[in-house]
């Protein structure tokens, strides 16, 4: 049970490595304007994400007391729910000035 | 002048001294950095005046131009409405046609050409030509026309590099007043969103000037 633990943390750290590094690069390719700020902040919950994410298998090696344990996972909850309400915001308004929206 | 055929001296011995002046706005075109040439044909593919080089045959530019002219008629008529500039962009060289009265102005120049630079010159250009085109006793220029030859100056100044999306937003406008103020408010919410929140509202008000004007 550990081991797929890991292994499944090991994945999730990969895959958010990889996005850190398309974010970047759209970041960059990005020109500005308010989606161009909003892209600032996911780019950044990214980041965050990422680091977050380095340090759940070391929750694991160091058994760190379970009330910290839950800390991480709120935490990480909450800034998930950060995440979907701008991604959602940058859909709304791009589908808006494409008027593609009803 | 380089290349001109006997055709063309035809067509600039009825323009008069006009065809002189069609010459003298060519080669300030091709003065742009990038550009290899430029010329001007008509529906029919007659060319009114060339400033290309010599590799390019004319009786090849003349069907170029008929090709060219029969499918703009053939998109004004499907969509119900004029067609704005044209750009094709090939491996070696990038073709961009802007419509004028009558006529067409077509500018060969490199793939990379900054776009919105070139325009600042060709709009003007353009614009020279049509008045030199039109003949005596035509008919006023449109003021629409012309609000639009200012939006499209006035985006390029104030958007520079970025200016190529909002160029082609104006370009697929009608000169009708109602939509080129939705082009404008197009334009500002696509800066606000994608380019940068207070050079929206400056470009929007600039945009709103020249509508009013």
């Amino acid at each position: 049970m550990l081991v797929l633990a890991y292994a499944l943390s090991g994945l999730a750290i990969a895959v958010m490595g990889v996005n850190v590094v398309l974010a970047l690069r759209l970041k960059r390719a990005i020109v500005g304007g308010e989606v161009g700020e909003k892209w600032s902040l996911l780019t950044t919950l990214v980041v965050v994400f990422f680091f977050g994410y380095l340090l759940s298998p070391m929750a694991l090696l160091f058994s760190i007391p379970t009330e910290y344990l839950y800390l991480l996972v709120f935490a990480v909850f909450l800034f998930g729910a950060v995440f979907v309400w701008v991604v959602i915001g940058i859909i709304r308004q791009a589908l808006t000035f494409m008027k593609l929206i009803k | 002048m380089t290349g001109c055929s006997h055709s063309d001296a035809i067509v600039r011995a009825k323009n008069g001294a006009d065809g002189m002046s069609i010459d003298t706005l060519l080669e300030e075109l091709n003065a742009c950095s990038g550009v290899t040439g430029s010329f001007v044909f008509d529906s029919e593919g007659g060319i009114h005046a060339r400033a290309l080089p010599d590799r390019f045959d004319t009786a090849q530019l003349q069907q170029a131009g008929k090709a060219v002219s029969q499918t703009l008629a053939a998109l004004e008529r499907a969509r119900r409405r004029k067609a704005g500039d044209i750009d094709l962009v090939f491996v070696r060289e990038r073709l961009v046609i802007k419509p004028l009265a009558d006529a067409f102005l077509a500018i060969l120049c490199a793939p990379r050409i900054n776009i919105a630079l070139l325009n600042l010159t060709a709009q003007r250009v353009a614009r020279d030509l049509r008045q030199e085109l039109e003949q005596p006793g035509a008919q006023p220029p449109d003021p629409a026309a012309s609000k639009l030859d200012k939006l499209k100056e006035a985006v390029t100044v104030g958007l520079g590099d970025h200016a190529f999306k909002a160029l082609e937003i104006l370009s697929a406008a009608d000169p009708s007043p109602a939509d080129l103020a939705r082009a404008a408010e197009e334009i500002e919410a696509m800066t606000r969103l994608f380019i940068d929140r207070k050079k929206a509202v400056e470009i929007g008000k600039r945009l709103r000037a020249i509508l009013e004007a």
